[in-house]
Order: structure tokens, then C-alpha cells, then sequence
């Protein structure tokens, strides 16, 4: 048996006897859908160098750890006072689980949020159709793990209509500090003709080393209004490898800020499809590496239908000897015609053992559309660097300021403030001379 | 105060300042004209402290020290300002915070105390009114979408704000219409004293209209051909570059800065 059969078989080992105490395992077509879910993660085994995904990730250090599922330790208010975002309703979940205590949420008529462990028991019926309808494709090891480890998350519903003035923030709070696995599945319903605006966290204690498992499912009925922020902050020595899967309906509008500051292998595999005439996407994302981490973003942007539109930005600041890995996709289908597709992808490298893979792609089967793609990789300007100096400021002072400068154009899009706000202290705090970049900005 | 002796300078390797003298006094405001290519980018950059200039031989004093040994940003903070030829746009900085800092920096390494919020503000609305800067500017990012003539005017208005002693300005009017080119002059003049020297470089004896030299230098292939009172100016007008008679076979100022 070759070394990466013995670590599947050693994940197989030690999680098959997890499946029975999860939530809903009495359930009889759960408990085979899950044990169905970790055969197939078994079967495809963890992605090698030749699986075309994970070309430039190396997931040896997480498939050497052989976790346990991850159980939720005590967590009181103001462990977590920190990542809270003023003026929002906010759903808790420690390692995992839904944690009543920490959230804060009125129930009303506008929007309903549901623990998916507590749905299991309450309604196990729309739970199977909701399961039904996955329209993932499950070629990825970690994405059959985390279903066959299916446990809780959020489910949110916005009512038809439904203008939701109050952002709701989903925190997820690592804490684990023995490298277990923590199954996070979400999904989001924007109803038909509603607004609103929600916020993902992933974060944990710098001591946490927990490989978080995501998948967030996502539904934009016509004419409704989603903005969605992706914030994943988790410490240095914690894996965050998520899906997101998007479905854009007629005229709706939804608009991304995946946000990647964390993690020592971070992945993010997003597919959005806009299947419904007039529909609109926006995207500014933001990879931030440094020291040794990894950072992966896989984007499908699927134009299925004519008169869509869809806009995409990525800025990322690598530094150190960390990599980062950008692969966007856009999909024009044959009868996606008038599509108006915009994808860049810009790049700074602020240590020469820094590295960036980038690949934006096109793929046009309709032949009346715009699109255009692009992806730059550069280091910082010396004439800028020389203006500065002139100006009186210091060399590494110039070159930290403008560093920053070069992705402050997306942090100023996030339009939820206390979002922007803790995303730029928290930037501008991982850059030396943050005080003197404070005062600049 | 600026005492430029026999300097030689390269760019990998090919000569582009071939023994240039130069002296400098407080209250002194210097023309050094010539033509593209005779190395009068190439001057002012080096004594503002850009990178990339090979040293062959020669020596550049300022205020008794060896100007060459400094940092761009300890020339700025000992008080030379360039005023660039092409001023860099800086998204994401913002105009005055970054004059702030930059004041501030100047006015640590001379001991003093940081200026006030208040006085600050005074000071820079004081000065953009001085060169007839719009005061919506102030807040923008640094040149970001500035017009041509608008950047020329934020340079002045930087200078104005840090009060430099030794004021370089690269090539300034080049670009602008009269209107600016008239701000822009008026501004330089009001800053004209007896503390503070002044190098215009240009390439058009127009300016010297608006700003009186005490001496115009005449730079061409890389040494200073003649020097004279602002009468040489109205000569080199009159009868152009020509009569130099030299050629400037090297690289273009573009290439070379």
C-alpha cells in the first residue's frame, strides 16, 4: 500500500465511527447518503500534482494529519467580541455547531435562519429535497468528506419581497487545537425581489490547526438583490478548503468580496451561474499571503443564458515565501448571447520568494459578446517608491504604504463599514509601519 | 550651499554628465537650459537621489555635506525638493496626509514637534491658494486624474508646503498653457528669498519671462557650455540650440531617467 492509500485508509479509520453520532443518523437515507460520501472520498483519494485543481497545491500536509471530527469547546462572549461586526444580526457556530448562546438574531418575517443539525430533526423531509438538489459535481476528495460528514450550518431564507436592512454575519469560530476536521454546509435563498447583505466569517485563536471543510449554496431568485461577503481569517496553522456554488436568476444581482487573509493552505472553489436572462454579477476579491501560506482561488463564472453580465476583480499581495494560485474561468455558452463578461486579476509580489500562478481563462461558444480577461504580476513601482522618498518618507515606509495602497481600491468597495473598517485595520496590521499607513490612507 | 565639482556620471556604462561645475548660493535662482538629451533630467534626478546613476568621478556638496551619501528621503528632509518632470500618480495615498507626513518627517529631523492638525490645514489651504489649486485636490489620491497642468501645480504646491532650501524644478512649464504656466511662475516667485536657491531646468526660455534667473547655464552634451546672466537666455531664444554644435548622441532623457 502506497503512503497516500495509507493516509485515506488512516482518515477512513478514524472518522467512520464519527458517522453514526452525527445529527439525523437514525435517518435512514442520511446515514447511507453520508456513508455513501466517504466511500467516494476514499475512492477518489487526495488530490495529486496530476489532479488538474490542485496543480499548484500540495495538500500532503493536510493528508498527513488524520483528523477527528471536530468537537465544540466552551466559548464565552467575549472570546469572540473581537470578530463581531457592529449593527448586524450574528449566527455563532463554535467548531462547527450552531451555538445558540453567542448569537444574537430577532426572528421575523423577512428572513429565516435554521441550524441545518436542528433541521434534520424538525423537518428531514425538506432537508432531503434541499440535498437533492446539490448541483455540485463531487470530484473533489474534501467536498465528499464534508458531506459525508454533514452535520450543521446555516440555512437562510429571505422572504419574497423582503428588504433585509440589517446584515446578518455568519461567524464561524475555530477552536480546535488538535487538528480535527469541522464540516461547515450553508445555504442562502434570496427570494424573489429581496435585498440583502450577508457576511461569512471563518476565524480562529492563532493556536487552532482545524482543517475546515465549507460549502455554501446559494440561490438568487429573479430580481432579488444578494451582497456577499467572504472574510476567512483562520490562524496560520488551520486549513480552509470551501465550495460555493451560486445560482443567479432572471435580473437578479449578486455581488462577491471573497476575502482570503488566513489559513496555512487556503482554497476557495467558486461556481457562479447566471441562468437567467439579465442577470448581473459583480466580484472584488482579495488574497493576502505571507510567511508560508498557500492561497487558491478557482473561480467558474458560467454564463448559461444571453443579456448577462458579470465583472470580476482579484487583487493579491504575496509575500515571503508564500504562493498564491489564481484559475478564473469564464463560460459563455452557445446561446449566452450579448454576454458582457470583464475578468482581472492583478498581482504583487513584495519578496522575490514570493510566487503567484495565475490563469484567467475564456471559453466563448456564443460569437456576440464582450469579454475580456486579463492578469498582470508586478512588484512595487520604483518611480512611486522614488516620488515618496523624495517627499520625505522613508524607503521601507514608501514601500509598506504602497503596498497597501495597491489593494486599498478594493477594501473601499466593501460597502458594509464595519466590515471595511476591521478588513483595513486588520490589513494595514499585518504591514509593518501600520501606524504611519494609517495616517496615509 | 550646492557646490557641484567635475562630476561624471553613467548610465550603464555610457556617459551621460561629463564634468559639470556648478555653484549654488542661498537667495540664488539658477536656469540650466539645454537641449533633449543633454542630461538635464539626468542632473536633477541625481540630486534629488535617484537610483540607478554610476558615479564615475567628481563630487556634489550641499549644506557641507556629500550630497551623494544621502538617502532620497534625507536630501528631502536636509531640504531639497524636485519638483518632477512627470509627477507620479499614487492611487490609494492620499495628497494631503502624504504632504503631512512629509513635513512632519522634515520637521523631526530638525528637532521640532509635529505639526498641529489645525495649523496644518491652515497651512496647506494658505498654500493651495497661493498656486490657485482647487481645495477638492487636497483630498483626492496623489495626482490620481489630475490634468497635466494640475500636477504641475500640485508639485509647487508641495513645495510651497514643505519651503525647501534647494528647490529643483525638473522642466516644469513643459506642457503647460500660459494661464498655468503664469500661476505656476507667480507661485515660485512668491517663494523666492534669501534663505532658499532655486534650479529651473528648462527646455524653453518662456518661463524666464515669469521667473527672473540670476544665471542661465547652458547644458549640452553633458557639460555646461557657457553661463551668463538671463541675457543668454534671449540669445539661446533667438538663435536656438544650433550654434552648440554638438552632438547629442546620447540616450534621449526619457530613456535615461
Amino acid at each position: 500500500m502506497n503512503a497516500a492509500l495509507k493516509q485515506i485508509d488512516a482518515w477512513q479509520t478514524s472518522l467512520a465511527p464519527t458517522l453514526p453520532t452525527l445529527p439525523g443518523n437514525d435517518i435512514d437515507w442520511l446515514a447511507q447518503r453520508r456513508s455513501e460520501a466517504l466511500t467516494q472520498f476514499s475512492d477518489i483519494g487526495f488530490p495529486t500534482r496530476k489532479t488538474e485543481a490542485w496543480k499548484y497545491v500540495a495538500t500532503h500536509a493536510i493528508a498527513k494529519t488524520t483528523p477527528a471530527l471536530s468537537q465544540s469547546t466552551i466559548v464565552d462572549s467575549t472570546q469572540i467580541a473581537q470578530w463581531r461586526l457592529d449593527d448586524c444580526d450574528e449566527i455563532v457556530f463554535v467548531d462547527g455547531l450552531y451555538h445558540e448562546g453567542l448569537s444574537h438574531f430577532t426572528a421575523n418575517a423577512n428572513i429565516d435562519i435554521k441550524s441545518l443539525a436542528e433541521s434534520f430533526e424538525h423537518s428531514p423531509d425538506k432537508i432531503k429535497a434541499l440535498l437533492s438538489q446539490d448541483i455540485s459535481d463531487a470530484n473533489d476528495a474534501f467536498d465528499a468528506l464534508n458531506q459525508a460528514l454533514l452535520r450543521d450550518g446555516a440555512i437562510v431564507t429571505i422572504a419574497d419581497g423582503a428588504v433585509v436592512e440589517r446584515p446578518l454575519h455568519l461567524l464561524f469560530v475555530s477552536t480546535n487545537t488538535d487538528n480535527s476536521v469541522t464540516p461547515i454546509n450553508n445555504w442562502i435563498f434570496a427570494g424573489k425581489n429581496s435585498q440583502c447583505n450577508i457576511v461569512e466569517t471563518y476565524i480562529g485563536a492563532d493556536t487552532t490547526n482545524n482543517l475546515t471543510l465549507s460549502r455554501t449554496t446559494i440561490n438568487v431568485a429573479d430580481n432579488a438583490e444578494l451582497t456577499h461577503y467572504r472574510s476567512q481569517r483562520e490562524s496560520k496553522q488551520a486549513f480552509h478548503l470551501a465550495e460555493l456554488t451560486v445560482k443567479q436568476n432572471r435580473d437578479s444581482r449578486y455581488n462577491a468580496y471573497p476575502i482570503a487573509l488566513g489559513s496555512a493552505i487556503a482554497r476557495v472553489n467558486v461556481e457562479i451561474i447566471l441562468a437567467g436572462k439579465n442577470a448581473n454579477c459583480t466580484v472584488n476579491g482579495l488574497y493576502l499571503t505571507k510567511d508560508k501560506q498557500v492561497s487558491d482561488h478557482h473561480i467558474k463564472m458560467y454564463h448559461a443564458v444571453p443579456h448577462c453580465t458579470s465583472d470580476q476583480l482579484f487583487k493579491g499581495v504575496m509575500d515571503d515565501s508564500s504562493r498564491a494560485v489564481f484559475n478564473g474561468l469564464i463560460l459563455v455558452d452557445k446561446d449566452a448571447q450579448k454576454t458582457q463578461a470583464d475578468l482581472s486579476n492583478r498581482n504583487l509580489l513584495v519578496s522575490k520568494f514570493a510566487d503567484i500562478n495565475t490563469k484567467p481563462e475564456l471559453e466563448i461558444y456564443a460569437d456576440d459578446v464582450k469579454c475580456s480577461h486579463g492578469a498582470t504580476i508586478g512588484q512595487l513601482n520604483e518611480q512611486s517608491i522614488f516620488y515618496l522618498q523624495s517627499r520625505g518618507v522613508a524607503r521601507d515606509q514608501a514601500e509598506h504604504l504602497l503596498t497597501y495602497a495597491f489593494i486599498n481600491d478594493v477594501i473601499n468597495r466593501i460597502q458594509l463599514d464595519a466590515l471595511r473598517k476591521q478588513i483595513a485595520a486588520l490589513i494595514i496590521g499585518r504591514l509593518p509601519d501600520s501606524e504611519f499607513i494609517r495616517e496615509l490612507v | 550651499m550646492l557646490s557641484i565639482k567635475d562630476l561624471h556620471v553613467s548610465i550603464a556604462g555610457k556617459p551621460i554628465l561629463k564634468g559639470i561645475n556648478l555653484e549654488v548660493k542661498a537667495g540664488e535662482v539658477h536656469a540650466i537650459m539645454g537641449p533633449n538629451g543633454s542630461g538635464k533630467s539626468t542632473l536633477s534626478q541625481l540630486l534629488a537621489g535617484r537610483d540607478g546613476y554610476t558615479i564615475d568621478s567628481g563630487s556634489v556638496t550641499y549644506k557641507d555635506q556629500d550630497l551623494l551619501e544621502l538617502a532620497p528621503e534625507e536630501r528631502s528632509w536636509e531640504g531639497i525638493f524636485l519638483a518632477f518632470q512627470y509627477p507620479v500618480e499614487i492611487p490609494g495615498v492620499n495628497n494631503t496626509y502624504l504632504l503631512r507626513a512629509g513635513l512632519n518627517a522634515i520637521r523631526k529631523h530638525h528637532g521640532q514637534d509635529e505639526v498641529s492638525a489645525v495649523d496644518f490645514l491652515k497651512l496647506v489651504r494658505e498654500k493651495a491658494k497661493l498656486v490657485e489649486l482647487d481645495e477638492s485636490f487636497l483630498s483626492r489620491s496623489v495626482n490620481q486624474g489630475f490634468s497635466g497642468g494640475e500636477k504641475k501645480r500640485n508639485e509647487i504646491f508641495q513645495m510651497a508646503v514643505l519651503e525647501p532650501s534647494l528647490a529643483i524644478l525638473d522642466e516644469t512649464d513643459s506642457g503647460l498653457d500660459i494661464d498655468a504656466l503664469r500661476v505656476v511662475a507667480e507661485g515660485v516667485n512668491k517663494l523666492r528669498s534669501e534663505e532658499r536657491a532655486f534650479i529651473l531646468i528648462t527646455h524653453y526660455q518662456r518661463l524666464l519671462d515669469y521667473i527672473e534667473p540670476d544665471f542661465v547655464h547652458v547644458l549640452s552634451d553633458g557639460q555646461i557650455q557657457r553661463s551668463g546672466d538671463k541675457t543668454l537666455a534671449l540669445e539661446l531664444e533667438r538663435e536656438g540650440y544650433a550654434w552648440l554644435d554638438t552632438e547629442t548622441d546620447i540616450a534621449s532623457e526619457a530613456g535615461a531617467a
